[in-house]
């Protein structure tokens, strides 16, 4: 689905693209529900922290008022494994994750400033060490996502940007798969972001 | 683009959100760990705020290489960092001590590989169920320490005696296992890493102390 949807990307520049080009970066926040859940005497999950996050993209238009871009989403946080029953809780730091992923979008408006954005993309897992469930490196799964931007113009050519993301992966690992893991942990990510915005020689 | 192509995205991201739970295997695949002595369980591991463990070896017959592998090789087999150890330079300072020399007493766990023994002394007293460290762990060639086959045994026998370092009190009856008494695999199968994961989440009903606590 990702090479039709660039190949309509560049059918739909137009001869001046650059002019048409929107681009922003933002940062936030992002969360992410459990990547594994185990049992060993009493529930285990292990769970990326809340994370720093980094956003950047652009977009070009197609048609009248939606437009077709690409963002890429850098995270980086602990990975933490939780467990608490009657055996007791505890919380052991498995080291650094970082997640990069890169979403080919579109979007269109909501209403007023508000727009909607939504994608297919590639989300590859980089941790700090090759270790459990990481052991034998980090993974690359699709995802879909989507989300809100609402922009409002701040400084002169510049727009704010703030930015409501949802995204939905399924994940495992040849280690957990070695291990007699089966099937995949559904993974959702959401974040909060917020930057700024600019459009090239768009009219407004 | 009209709104209903992406209401109908929306309905198919939250379709596939509903679904889709990892399966955790079952480890049943293990081996008895502790030492059952009616009406007793002895069950012993390391507790997180006591890793990673110290461990001193003597520097003879490469053992601080084959014992460094027996801890990454041990360790690989945790998904959630359970055990850690290091090698340290101060034996005062160490939870466990490897030396190539027989032991003084009786011990109550024995590895025996056609070229060289290992044992495993645990002080541990059984009306109290407490361990007192430092564990003692004894490797002693049976030929010339120089020969492969020599060397080779020192692997094997340091993987199955910080295997019962890590609380594997008990030998595996299968003789593919590190842990059989006279083991001739040369690093942890999946039984070995499943019974050292289970033990790690089991309770533990032996705790450590130093002397003269």
């Amino acid at each position: 689905m990702k090479k039709p949807l660039l190949l309509l990307l560049l059918a739909s520049l137009p001869a001046s693209a650059q002019a048409q080009l929107d681009y922003y970066a933002r940062l936030g926040l992002t969360g992410s529900s459990a990547l594994v859940r185990d049992v060993l005497f009493q529930p285990y999950e292990t769970k990326q922290g809340i994370s720093p996050t980094l956003v950047a993209g652009f977009s070009i238009p197609v048609g009248t008022d939606n437009r077709l871009g690409i963002e890429g989403q850098l995270t980086s946080g602990p990975l933490r494994a939780e467990t608490s029953g009657e055996g007791g809780s505890s919380d052991a730091d498995l080291g650094r994750l970082t997640t990069f992923s890169a979403l080919a979008n579109a979007e269109g408006t909501v209403s007023g400033p508000v727009r909607w954005r939504i994608g297919i993309g590639l989300i590859k897992y980089l941790p700090s060490e090759e270790a459990g469930l990481f052991a034998q490196g980090g993974p690359l799964r699709y995802f879909v996502g989507g989300g809100l931007d609402f922009r409002r113009p701040a400084f002169p050519g510049w727009d704010l940007m703030v930015s409501a993301r949802y995204d939905f992966h399924r994940f495992t690992t040849e280690e957990l798969r070695d291990r007699g893991f089966t099937q995949a942990q559904g993974v959702q990510r959401g974040s909060l972001t917020a930057g700024l915005a600019r459009s090239l020689g768009i009219a407004r | 683009m009209t709104r209903r192509p992406c209401l109908a995205a929306i309905a198919a991201l939250t379709a596939l959100a509903a679904c889709g739970e990892i399966g955790a295997p079952t480890r049943a695949d293990i081996y008895e760990w502790r030492i059952i002595s009616t009406p007793d369980t002895f069950a012993f591991h390391w507790p997180r705020e006591q890793l990673p463990v110290r461990i001193w070896v003597q520097d003879i017959h490469d053992l601080p290489m084959h014992t460094q592998n027996a801890i990454d090789g041990w360790k690989s087999g945790f998904l959630y960092r359970e055990w850690d150890a290091v090698l340290v330079d101060d034996s005062l300072d160490a939870d466990v001590l490897v030396l190539s020399k027989f032991p003084n007493g009786p011990t109550i766990l024995l590895g025996r590989v056609d070229a060289c023994e290992g044992y495993t002394d645990l002080d541990l007293d059984t009306e109290t169920k407490v361990l007192t460290l430092p564990i003692r762990i004894y490797a002693v060639p049976r030929y010339d320490p120089d020969l492969e086959e020599t060397k080779a045994c020192f692997g094997i026998v340091m993987y199955h005696e910080i295997g019962h370092a890590m609380g594997i009190f008990r030998h595996s009856l299968d003789p593919d296992d590190i842990m059989y008494f006279n083991p001739t695999t040369a690093s942890p199968t999946r039984r070995d890493f499943q019974t050292a994961e289970v033990l790690y989440h089991a309770p533990a009903t032996v705790t450590t102390a130093h002397p003269g606590d």
